[in-house]
C-alpha cells in the first residue's frame, strides 16, 4: 500500500472528448456508439462486441437511471481516468451519475474502516487495496462477490465479465474460497536500475575487477549490496554528477511502514513457502492455523522478530546509511519517490511500477531522446533466507469492494459502474492510460507487446510467470488498519533512535501480538486470532519452515543475470 | 524495602483510596461556521464534541485559537486536543485520534437557473470557479490537473455574491458552509456535484492514554448509533438548502 502522484497530461484529450459529447444525458446506445468510436480504442473486443457489451449495460441500468452513487479510490492515473472520463461515459450511457472521489489510499482505508466500524453509509462502493482481504473476510461486513453474482446481484452481473481473464483473483479470495473483491488496477514493486550505466564497458570492467562477477541484475541481496557499494563508494561520479548505488527513505511516517510491510520481509525470506503469501507463516511473520492467526513473535510460532526479519531490518538500516544519498534518512515516500527520475540513482531494491508513466516522460534525465527509458525494471533480488516457492515482493491490487450496509439498489448501481470500468470494452484503453493491467487479454495483446520497448520491462514482467510471485498482503493479517501502524511505530527506531534491529523487531512482534490478542475478543469476527502460548524461541526455530534459524553467513556469493534471464528464472 | 518500591506502594495506596480521577483536557478549535460558530461555544462539531466528553465524564475547557497555534499546542502539551481536524498522513504520527467527529463534503454550486449540468469534476473546466482564498479547496482545484479557472476571494460571502452577480459561474465550497453563507448573503444556489469528502477528527497529544481514546471512540460510536450526531447535524442544517447531505448518517 502506498500513494503516488498523478500524471494528468495524458488524460486531457479524453477529458476534452467528454466535454465535446455534451452534458445532456440521453443514456443509451447512441451515446455508447460515440464513446466506442472516439474513446474506447484500442480494445481487445471488436466494435460490435463492445457495443453488444454496452447494450447490456444500458438495459441492466434502466431501473437505476437518475440515481447518483458515490465511490472512492486512491489518486493514481488509472483512477483519475475513471473519475474524469469513464464516470462521464457511464453517465452518458446508463443515466447513472457517479461521484468518483479521489484521495490518498490511507484515507480510503480510514473511510472504509469508518463505514464498517461506525455503520455509516459514506460510499456505495470502494476501490480498496486487496491488502485488506484478511480484514474483509473476517469482519463479515463485506459482500462476498461470488455469492452476490449468483444471488442478489445476478441480474446486474455482466455476462461477459470473464473472471478467468483477471490476473489477480487469488489476492482477493478469502480462506473460504470466496471472492470478496475484484481488481480494478494492479502494479508491482520491482527492482529498478540504470540500464545505460550497467551497459557501459568501463563500469562493467571495473565492477568485475573488484567483485569478480558481472555487473548485472542482482539475483540476491549480496549482489545488490555489492552494486550499491560499487556506485556509492567506487564510482562516485558519472558525467560530473555524484551518484548513489541505493535509494530508500527513513523518516518516521506511515509510508515507511507500508514500504516495510509490503516487501522487505518477503524479499528477505522470512515467511514460508506457498503463494500468494506463505503458509502457515506469511510475509508479515504472522502464523495462521486453518484461518486463525496464532502469533507474530517467534515465541508464538511467528517470524516478525526472527533472524530473517532482523536481517531484513539490518540491511535496510545499513544500506540507507552507507549507500543512499545523505538526505534519504530524513525523507518520506513522496520526497524519496522523485529522486530516481533526477538521474543520480543507479538502482533501487524495489520501486512501484505505478511510477512508470512518470519516469517515461520526455525530456527528463532518465529518458533517451527517442523516448525510450534509460532504466529498466526487473524482478527484485532476494535475501539469503528466501527459497524457491516463496513470494518475492509486493503487488498492489486496488479492488472493488462492496459493503453489506449499503442499500441494495445503490449497491447494484455501484456494481454496474465497477464492472463498467473493468469491462473488456474499456480495459485496454484504461491500461494504456494508467499502465496498471488487470486482464490477461490486455497484457498479452499486440498493442501492449508493441509498446513494451517504451515501458522499461513492465510488459515483459506482466507477461511472464514471475508476476505470480509478487503479491499483496494476504489473509493471515486479521485487521490491516489496526495492525499496520506497528510497522511505522517500530521500524524507523533503528534509523534515528538507536535501537538495534533485534529490539525494533521485538517491539514489532509485541505490537502485533498484543493487538491480535485484543481482536480475539472482538464481537462478530470470523476466524478471530487465538494466540499460541509462548514457548522458548529455540523450539520454534528448530521446527521445519518459518521461523527459520539464523544463517551463520548471511553474505552469500553475489549473483547477477541479464534482463532476459531475470524473468525466466522464476518460471514454474 | 527499596525507596522506589516504597514510593510505588504509596502511589498505589493513594489511587486505591480515591475515586477514579479523570484528567481535564484543553480543546482548541477555530471558527468555521456552522461547524464551529463564531461564539466558540456552539456549532455542529462543538456540540458533538461537548456531548462526547460529557458522556465520557471527562472535563474540558474550550478555546478558540488560530489553527497553526492549535496544532502546535496539541503536539507539545499533554491533555490538549484540536477539533475538528482533517486526519492526514502527514499528521498521523503526531497525535492520537478520535474519528470522525465530522464528515464534511465539498461541492460545486451554480445559480439555480444555470444552463449546464456537471456530471464529473472535469466538466467544470470551461467555467470560472470562485473559491475561498488560501483554503484547502483552492489548493485541491489548482492541483487537480484540469487547469481550472480558479478565482479566489477573501470571504465565502463574497463568493456567494460573485456567483449571484455572474462574476463566477461556479462556487466551490463546503457543502454545508456554502448554503450557510449563501443564506446570509441572500443568494440562491443549486448544488451541482459533490466532489470530495473529508473525515474530521479530534486530534489529541500523542501521549493521551489509549484507554481514553478508546473510551471516547466508543462514546462517539454510540452517538452515531443512537442518532445523536444526526440530530445535531439536522439542528444546524434544517434551514439550509443542503438536500440529502445527511443521508450517510444513521
Amino acid at each position: 500500500m502506498r500513494d503516488k502522484s498523478k500524471n494528468i497530461t495524458r488524460l486531457l484529450p479524453a477529458c476534452l472528448l467528454s466535454l465535446m459529447l455534451g452534458f445532456e444525458a440521453h443514456a443509451g446506445l447512441d451515446e455508447a456508439k460515440q464513446w466506442v468510436d472516439k474513446e474506447f480504442q484500442p480494445s481487445t473486443l471488436s466494435k460490435e462486441q463492445q457495443l453488444e457489451e454496452l447494450r447490456w449495460f444500458v438495459n441492466a441500468a434502466e431501473p437505476f437511471k437518475g440515481m447518483t452513487i458515490k465511490v472512492v479510490s486512491e489518486r493514481i492515473d488509472t483512477h483519475w481516468y475513471e473519475a474524469s472520463v469513464l464516470a462521464k461515459a457511464f453517465y452518458d450511457i446508463t443515466g447513472i451519475k457517479v461521484i468518483h472521489e479521489l484521495t490518498g489510499e490511507d484515507d480510503v482505508v480510514k473511510k472504509i474502516q469508518t463505514q464498517m466500524d461506525m455503520d455509516l453509509k459514506l460510499y456505495d462502493a470502494y476501490i480498496n487495496d486487496s491488502d485488506l482481504i484478511g480484514t474483509h473476510y473476517r469482519s463479515q461486513k463485506v459482500v462476498a462477490l461470488s455469492d452476490y453474482m449468483e444471488g442478489e446481484g445476478k441480474d446486474v452481473t455482466l455476462p461477459t465479465l470473464d473472471l478467468e481473464d483477471f490476473m489477480g483473483l487469488s489476492f482477493t479470495t478469502g480462506p473460504d474460497g470466496k471472492l470478496y473483491q475484484i481488481p480494478d488496477q494492479q502494479f508491482a514493486n520491482l527492482y529498478w536500475y540504470r540500464h545505460d550505466w550497467f551497459s557501459r564497458p568501463d563500469l562493467q570492467k571495473q565492477f568485475k575487477e573488484i567483485y569478480g562477477y558481472d555487473l548485472g541484475i542482482p539475483v540476491n541481496w549480496s549482489a545488490y549490496e555489492d552494486i550499491a557499494e560499487f556506485f556509492s563508494v567506487h564510482v562516485k561520479e558519472i558525467d560530473g554528477q555524484r551518484v548513489y548505488g541505493h535509494m530508500d527513505y527513513g523518516r518516521k511516517d506511515p509510508s515507511i511502514g507500508w514500504r516495510f510491510s509490503d516487501a522487505w520481509l518477503s524479499m528477505a525470506g522470512a515467511g514460508d513457502k506457498g503463494l500468494p503469501n506463505g503458509l502457515p507463516v506469511d510475509e508479515w511473520g504472522i502464523r495462521m492455523e486453518d484461518c486463525v492467526p496464532v502469533g507474530a513473535s517467534v515465541e508464538r510460532g511467528g517470524a516478525a522478530n526472527s533472524p530473517a526479519a532482523v536481517y531484513a531490518l539490518t540491511k535496510f538500516d545499513e544500506w540507507l546509511k552507507k549507500y543512499a544519498p545523505p538526505q534519504a534518512a530524513e525523507m518520506n515516500f513522496t520526497e524519496a519517490g522523485a529522486l530516481p527520475g533526477q538521474g543520480n540513482i543507479a538502482q533501487q531494491i524495489f520501486w512501484y511500477t505505478a511510477f512508470t508513466a512518470a519516469l517515461t516522460k520526455e525530456g527528463i534525465p532518465v529518458v533517451n531522446e527517442d523516448g525510450t527509458p534509460k532504466w529498466r525494471m526487473a524482478p527484485s533480488p532476494h535475501g539469503v533466507y528466501w527459497e524457491k516457492g516463496m513470494k518475492l515482493g509486493y503487488q498492489d491490487a486496488g479492488s472493488w469492494t462492496l459493503l453489506k450496509n449499503t442499500p441494495p439498489d445503490r449497491r447494484k448501481a455501484a456494481w454496474l459502474y465497477a464492472q463498467f470500468v473493468i469491462s473488456k470494452t474499456v480495459s485496454l484503453k484504461k491500461t494504456l492510460v494508467g499502465l496498471t493491467p488487470i486482464r490477461k487479454s490486455d497484457i498479452n495483446s499486440a498493442t501492449m507487446t508493441e509498446l513494451a520497448p517504451k515501458l522499461g520491462g513492465l510488459v515483459e514482467f506482466y507477461q511472464s510467470e514471475a508476476r505470480e510471485l509478487w503479491t499483496p498482503t494476504g489473509v493471515n493479517v486479521p485487521d490491516y488498519p489496526l495492525l499496520s501502524p506497528a510497522w511505522w511505530r517500530t521500524v524507523p527506531t533503528v534509523v534515528k533512535e538507536g535501537k538495534t534491529p533485534q529490539q525494533a523487531m521485538d517491539d514489532l512482534a509485541e505490537y502485533l501480538d498484543s493487538h491480535m490478542a485484543k481482536l480475539a475478543t472482538k464481537e462478530g469476527l470470523r476466524c478471530a486470532p487465538k494466540l499460541n502460548e509462548k514457548k522458548d524461541r529455540e523450539y520454534w526455530l528448530s521446527q521445519p519452515g518459518s521461523p527459520k534459524p539464523k544463517i551463520a553467513n548471511e553474505k552469500e556469493p553475489g549473483k547477477t543475470v541479464d534482463f532476459e534471464t531475470a524473468l525466466k528464472q522464476y518460471e514454474r | 524495602m527499596s525507596r522506589t518500591l516504597l514510593r510505588n506502594l504509596l502511589i498505589l495506596c493513594c489511587l486505591a483510596g480515591s475515586p477514579v480521577a479523570l484528567a481535564d483536557y484543553t480543546i482548541l478549535t477555530t471558527a468555521m461556521p456552522p461547524y464551529v460558530n463564531e461564539d466558540g461555544k456552539s456549532g455542529i462539531a462543538l456540540d458533538i464534541t461537548t456531548e462526547m466528553f460529557r458522556r465520557a465524564n471527562i472535563k474540558f475547557d474550550l478555546k478558540v485559537v488560530p489553527l497553526a497555534r492549535a496544532l502546535k499546542q496539541a503536539e507539545k502539551k499533554e491533555q490538549t486536543c484540536v477539533v475538528p481536524l482533517q486526519r492526514s498522513q502527514e499528521r498521523e504520527t503526531l497525535y492520537k485520534w478520535i474519528s470522525p467527529v465530522l464528515v464534511t463534503q465539498s461541492a460545486l454550486f451554480s445559480p439555480p437557473d444555470a444552463k449546464f449540468d456537471l456530471a464529473v469534476l472535469a466538466d467544470a473546466r470551461p467555467y470560472k470557479i470562485g473559491v475561498y482564498r488560501g483554503s484547502a479547496l483552492e489548493e485541491y482545484l489548482q492541483g487537480a490537473g484540469f487547469d481550472f479557472d480558479v478565482q479566489a476571494a477573501n470571504s465565502e460571502e463574497k463568493n456567494a455574491k460573485k456567483l449571484n452577480s455572474g462574476r463566477v459561474d461556479i462556487w466551490a465550497a463546503d457543502a454545508v458552509a456554502g448554503p450557510y453563507y449563501a443564506k446570509k448573503a441572500n443568494v440562491r444556489l443549486k448544488q451541482q456535484i459533490i466532489f470530495s469528502s473529508t473525515l474530521r477528527a479530534i486530534a489529541c497529544h500523542i501521549d493521551t492514554p489509549d484507554s481514553e481514546v478508546e473510551r471516547l471512540t466508543d462514546v462517539l460510536k454510540g452517538m452515531y448509533g443512537d442518532g445523536t450526531v444526526k440530530r445535531i447535524f439536522t439542528t444546524y442544517t434544517k434551514d439550509l438548502d443542503v438536500g440529502d447531505l445527511g443521508q450517510f448518517l444513521n
